[in-house]
């Protein structure tokens, strides 16, 4: 790394010992990745129609919303950091498109697997499924355009905003099921152009997998590895400085 | 903050307790599914057909109408096993030749049907070998006054002799009688609009047909019976409306597993390499810094 790319005008301090409440969020996501296996794989029933591969719907759908929650962040890291221009900030944006990045991964690639014994296909042009891999794409294109930019206060600056607009294809992927009548793509909450009536129909089974799988996925999973990723660019910022002021003396 | 965050996991962890209650709403105010399904230990599913005594068990659906006298059964059994033999054995009876054997292409596979005759008992049988295991469907009609079999054609005409060729098909199973398309009329069952031949006298045979997919589902009597509609709707009930396999897909829930483990234990691999790479980094640093000094 550059020396320009390290020089700000802020101090990084360096990350404070594990806090016992992050301790806890791990165990407890662990304990939750167990249950919710457990949950989806033994105690929610064979789907009739679909088989044992509808099962991924425990995970296929949480961790769309896992990216919700973490692409989120993102947008208020980005505007906390526009607005108070402290790093911190910048750090929760950061963690924000990486987690969501990876859950949105899950979601695109749970449903094509799901997809090949169901649609017969991999993958289609629905415009679900387009406008999926449009947010991936462009949560990739900012971290590749985050790495290319040198000056840290610029970097930043820029991805704050790209953060922001970024969410856009997010809303997107969310409500085009609710727009588009031309789609495959179920809609399992609320009214669509398919389900006029908005109901909700699930077996005690599926709602006993399906609640606390949304729970972990969109809490537990990108608060936790959040506050992790936060951690390391935080000892990333401090070691670069450490590294400056030992090049500066 | 820190008060903050811990309420929000207390919620957290608070949560899952009202999940019993939550599902209890669910199974309350959800939609039940119209029609109850027999699911076989083998994985076909059945309707369970109302107004029939349910005499289902492990991997053999029994449904048996003691007025009509009649039995709708479907089972399963290994793949190379005789769907006839399989089927007498489940239903206690004795299969003699066949008088009919057929196979017809429908949306779920290459059915074989084979119609039998033992005195006053009709039998009719379709099976199919799907995902390594044999399926059979039968109808045993035991009413001394009537014998009633049910088929599956494939017309060869187009247009509006398709009925009248699926129906004239299934007729020519048992008998050399004529159909046109003047003979036939239209009867409205519960299952749909169903197009019927009576032939002229009470003495002829009754036929009747619904085109679906291309196929036309008949049901052929020979004699008077009166519970007639009631087993064409029974039948069709539990073939045409319901009988189908659960796929057998789990090396796909396998996949979708291996896949998420791999992304998600990428992404903490990743932190914890950037941790150590970062120490690394600062140690590098403090003994320039000491270095220097």
């Amino acid at each position: 790394m550059s020396v320009t790319a390290i020089k700000s005008k802020e101090s990084a301090a360096p990350p404070p010992p594990l806090p016992s409440l992050l301790r806890i969020l791990v165990l407890t996501t662990i304990a939750g990745f167990i249950l919710t296996a457990v949950l989806g794989l033994v105690v929610a029933g064979t789907d009739i129609e679909q088989g044992q591969v509808q099962r991924l719907f425990y995970v296929h759908m949480p961790s769309f919303f896992g990216a919700f929650t973490a692409f989120a962040a993102t947008v208020f890291g980005g505007i906390a950091y526009l607005r108070t221009r402290n790093p911190k900030w910048d750090r929760l944006a950061l963690a924000g498109v990486e987690v969501g990045f990876a859950l949105a991964i899950v979601n695109l690639l749970t449903g094509s697997v799901w997809a090949r014994p169901i649609w017969n296909t991999w993958w289609t042009w629905d415009p679900r499924l387009t406008s999926a891999a449009i947010m991936v794409l462009t949560y990739a294109a900012y971290l590749m355009l985050r790495s290319g930019i040198d000056n840290p206060e610029t970097r930043r600056r820029f991805a704050s905003v790209y953060g922001i607009l970024a969410f856009s294809t997010v809303l997107l992927t969310l409500f085009i099921i609710r727009l588009r009548d031309d789609t495959i793509h179920p809609v399992v909450v609320g009214a669509s152009p398919q389900n006029a009536q908005g109901t909700f129909e699930a077996t005690s089974g599926v709602v006993i997998a399906l609640i606390p799988s949304l729970i972990f996925w969109t809490t537990l999973v990108p608060i936790t590895l959040m506050w992790l990723r936060m951690r390391l660019e935080q000892m990333r910022d401090y070691a670069a400085q450490r590294r400056l002021e030992a090049l500066e003396s | 903050m820190r008060r903050l965050l811990l309420t929000l996991l207390i919620g957290l962890l608070i949560a899952p307790l009202s999940l019993p209650i939550v599902a209890q709403d669910a199974s309350d105010d959800t939609i039940a599914p119209e029609i109850a399904f027999f699911r076989g230990s083998s994985g076909f599913n059945m309707p369970i057909l109302v107004g029939w005594d349910n005499e289902s068990e492990g991997d053999t659906a029994l449904f048996v109408h003691e007025e009509a006298q009649a039995r709708i059964l479907a089972t399963s059994s290994d793949a190379d096993a005789d769907a006839a033999t399989i089927a007498a054995d489940r239903l206690g009876l004795e299969l003699s030749t066949p008088f009919y054997n057929n196979t017809v292409n429908l949306s779920d596979g290459t059915w074989q049907i084979t119609l039998f005759e033992d005195g006053d008992r009709a039998i009719s049988l379709m099976s199919k070998v799907a995902q390594n295991r044999g399926y059979v469907l039968a109808f045993v009609e035991e009413d001394p006054a009537a014998q009633t079999f049910m088929l599956v054609t494939r017309p060869t005409t187009e247009g509006d002799e398709r009925i009248t060729d699926g129906l004239q098909q299934a007729l020519s199973a048992v008998s050399d009688t004529p159909i046109t398309a003047e003979d036939i009329r239209t009867e409205a069952l519960p299952s749909g609009e169903w197009n019927v031949y009576n032939g002229d006298d009470a003495a002829s045979p009754t036929v009747y047909g619904l085109e679906f997919g291309g196929a036309v589902y008949t049901t052929v009597t020979l004699g008077a019976d009166e519970h007639v509609p009631l087993l064409v709707d029974a039948w069709n009930t539990a073939l045409l409306g319901g009988f189908f396999l659960t796929p057998n897909n789990i090396e796909y829930l396998i996949l979708g597993i291996i896949v998420t483990h791999i992304i998600m234990l990428a992404l903490v691999a990743w932190i914890i390499v950037g941790w150590r790479n970062a120490r690394r980094d600062l140690a590098l640093a403090e003994l320039l810094r000491s270095s220097t000094a």
